[in-house]
């Protein structure tokens, strides 16, 4: 097993005791001391965003340590009895995913501090312990080997954070609910039939046992798939939720915009490529071309025309999916160099540092300025420096602009698609990037030099920190990339690397 | 038509029937809470019916064990559910998170989603269908499944639950693990159905 180890252990408590808070609290809540002033109940609401902080901290550090063990493309595998005959609790830790789950950790750390700093949050520990569920039901997706796992692991992240959304705003979380659910039920009839064809639900044995299938059903079970999982990636024309997250719920609208296209992509990326041979599926590549730059363009175009900045970022991530089912479908052409696989695996790194950036610094600005409207925050810049700067840095990886990590992310899939002549797809992408790089800079601009002054002074230290805490890794990440262009080549050639005729390397 | 195959087209036809009328239309027709419990229920039986078909169908144990599964995730969140649902309109009751809290786990698990146990039940009876070839009672049940998200919506919006102190508590708490235990390990929910059907897989 390697994974008991006592920092294991210390991290599962640590985790546990959130939970464990909101419990007695509701079943005891005599046993509550009272709180008498607005002092008090200030400096204990903090409490539990510090510690998921400090677990998700441990987390991080957890996940770290296997890096090593794993590097040489080794496996960890866990395979625990949960039914005698039909599908197993596997997990599986390898150079593929640890990074994964290292940055949800990191994600969930910046995210517990920003909720620790926001001047008005109710029942502080019924939101850390969802927030902790749903970033431990995240880690748990990507280290699962099963589809039935997978598929347990990708609803409960959704509970969670629909939990989290709803409690705040009704409508707002059933929308999520409703959109996000509709597509898992496409996604389970394509894991159904994955898993009557095959007999078997362990993720490692499906490539295999797909190359028998007839052709027309693989193409089948391909868009059922990927369709399955539009709505968490908030691709067009599944994005509804984000948007209407973002209008009721500004305050907390960026946890699912986070969390959940970082599971929906880390999914993608272990059903498609990971689990099926994508030159098999040349369909697939049409539709997901077509969808990934009806979604890139969408979304970069009303970014443009959006008047506030959480709609920005909401409509910014909605572009930025679209640049991972581009991959997608030039990695689905029968001639695809293997360097469209690596893209997406690119992506699914780089994209939520920049987005973490990003919706941090207009998180900060709306709760210091009480607005995140861009006419209200012109000539914001001179109170409030550092949450400008972490807009235009996450906005600009974004964009593709060097040396920032989404530059790298564009770097290949520009030079894929030149290679493969698919000279749409270039056009496509470069003219997104000139338009989000317009936008981001048209903002800046208007926030930076605008002429109403705000008198508000900005002082809000626990945003300050995960604002900064996210730009100095976003800014590692952009003067360092040797580390992560290395792990998505040894992803490829273990964990990603599967032929019909040869089998995974990772076998 | 032999007396095996009249009783599965029977089943089907019954499960069919029931899952329209009884998830689909009733359930959001419902005029208060306790009504549309009733009709959910109702359209979670259906599922057990159609797994219940299904294994008729195919003549082995999978369908029969799913029907079980699924009876099992409906009686728990029935139960649940009928702890901390109000019988009339809930307008003046205090707020509860506790029972709020356990209504959703409840209705979760009736929907099929986890951590409840109603998510391997639904799962099970999935498979059965498919392995029986019956590709429309497939489509069927997740439209239906779909469909069940507006009465859970109308339960989530329609106000507050019953208060719930002391014994009465601890019960619907002790409901709550039980159905969240099952759904961690299911195997303990199939065994139970293997032990019902007397069926051995060692």
């Amino acid at each position: 097993m390697g994974l008991i180890r006592p920092d294991t252990v210390i991290v599962n408590w640590l985790l546990m005791l959130p939970f464990f808070a909101a419990l007695c609290a509701e079943l005891f809540p005599r046993l509550a001391l009272p709180v008498n002033t607005e002092r008090e109940a200030e400096s204990l609401r903090r409490g539990p965003y510090l510690l998921g902080a400090l677990a998700s901290l441990m987390g991080c550090l957890l996940g770290c340590s296997l890096l090593p063990q794993l590097s040489n493309g080794s496996i960890i595998t866990a395979d625990y009895w949960w039914t005698k005959d039909l599908y197993h609790l596997r997990f599986q830790a390898d150079i593929l995913m640890i990074p994964i789950v290292v940055l949800i950790c990191l994600v969930g750390m910046v995210l517990h501090l920003h909720l620790a700093g926001l001047p008005v949050s109710r029942e502080p520990h019924h939101r850390a312990a969802l927030l902790l569920a749903a970033q431990g039901c995240a880690i748990a997706l990507c280290l699962s080997a099963d589809i039935v796992v997978l598929f347990f692991f990708l609803e409960l992240t959704l509970v969670a954070l629909w939990f989290v959304i709803e409690r705040e705003d009704r409508d707002a979380g059933n929308i999520l609910l409703a959109s996000v659910y509709v597509g898992s039920l496409v996604l389970l009839a394509g894991l159904l039939v994955i898993w009557l064809q095959c007999r078997e639900t362990s993720i490692s044995a499906i490539p295999f046992l797909l190359v028998s299938a007839e052709p027309s059903l693989l193409q089948i079970v391909a868009l059922l798939l990927l369709i399955g999982l539009l709505p968490r990636l908030a691709c067009v024309p599944s994005h509804s939720w984000l948007i209407s997250t973002v209008s009721s719920t500004p305050a907390l609208a960026f946890l699912p915009a986070l969390l959940l296209p970082i599971v929906g992509a880390s999914a993608l990326l272990r059903l498609l490529p990971g689990g099926m041979v994508l030159p098999m599926v040349p369909s697939l590549g049409v539709v997901a071309a077509a969808l990934g730059v009806a979604t890139l363009w969408v979304g970069a175009l009303r970014a443009w025309f959006s008047r506030t900045l959480g709609h920005m970022a909401a409509w910014l991530t909605i572009a930025h999916s679209g640049y991972l089912l581009l991959a997608i479908g030039a990695a689905a052409s029968p001639t695809a160099p293997p360097v469209f696989i690596q893209t997406a695996t690119l992506h699914l790194l780089t994209a939520p540092l920049a987005l973490l950036c990003l919706w941090l610094a207009v998180g900060t600005l709306r709760s210091s300025f009480g607005t995140d409207r861009i006419s209200d925050l012109e000539g914001v810049f001179r109170s409030a420096p550092l949450p400008l700067c972490g807009f235009l840095i996450g906005g600009l990886s974004l964009a593709g602009l060097p040396p920032l990590p989404g530059f790298h992310m564009q770097r290949f899939l520009v030079s894929g698609v030149m290679g493969e002549g698919m000279w749409w797809s270039m056009t496509a992408i470069v003219g997104a990037d000139i338009i989000i790089a317009a936008a981001v800079f048209d903002v800046a601009r208007r926030l930076g030099f605008g002429k109403k002054a705000s008198p508000v002074r900005w002082r809000a230290p626990w945003l300050t920190v995960s604002l900064a805490l996210a730009g100095i890794v976003l800014l590692t990440v952009a003067v360092f990339p040797a580390p992560l262009i290395h792990w998505s080549e040894a992803a490829l050639r273990t964990a990603l690397s599967i032929s019909p005729a040869g089998g995974s390397a990772s076998q | 038509m032999t007396p095996e195959a009249s009783a599965t087209t029977l089943a089907a036809i019954v499960g069919c029937t029931v899952l329209l009328l009884g998830a689909a239309i009733l359930s959001i027709r419902a005029r208060t809470n306790a009504e549309t419990l009733v009709w959910m229920v109702v359209g979670g039986i259906a599922y057990a019916l159609f797994g219940l078909a299904a294994g008729m169908q195919t003549a082995d144990s999978n369908g029969l064990r799913a029907c079980l599964v699924q009876l099992t995730a409906v009686l728990l969140s029935a139960a649940l559910a009928a702890l901390v649902i109000p019988k009339q309109k809930p307008e003046n009751l205090p707020q509860s998170s506790l029972s709020a809290l356990l209504a959703r786990l409840a209705w979760l698990s009736l929907i099929g989603l986890p951590p409840g146990v109603g998510f391997h039940g639904k799962l099970l009876v999935y498979r059965s269908l498919l392995e029986a070839g019956w590709m429309w009672a497939l489509v069927l049940s997740l439209v239906g499944s779909a469909i069940a998200l507006i009465p859970f919506f109308q339960m989530t919006g329609s106000g507050r639950c019953i208060p719930i102190r002391g014994l009465r508590a601890m019960f619907a708490t002790g409901l709550a693990v039980l159905t969240m235990a099952l759904g961690a390990y299911p195997a303990l929910a199939i065994d139970f159905a293997d032990f019902l059907l007397g069926v051995s897989f060692i």
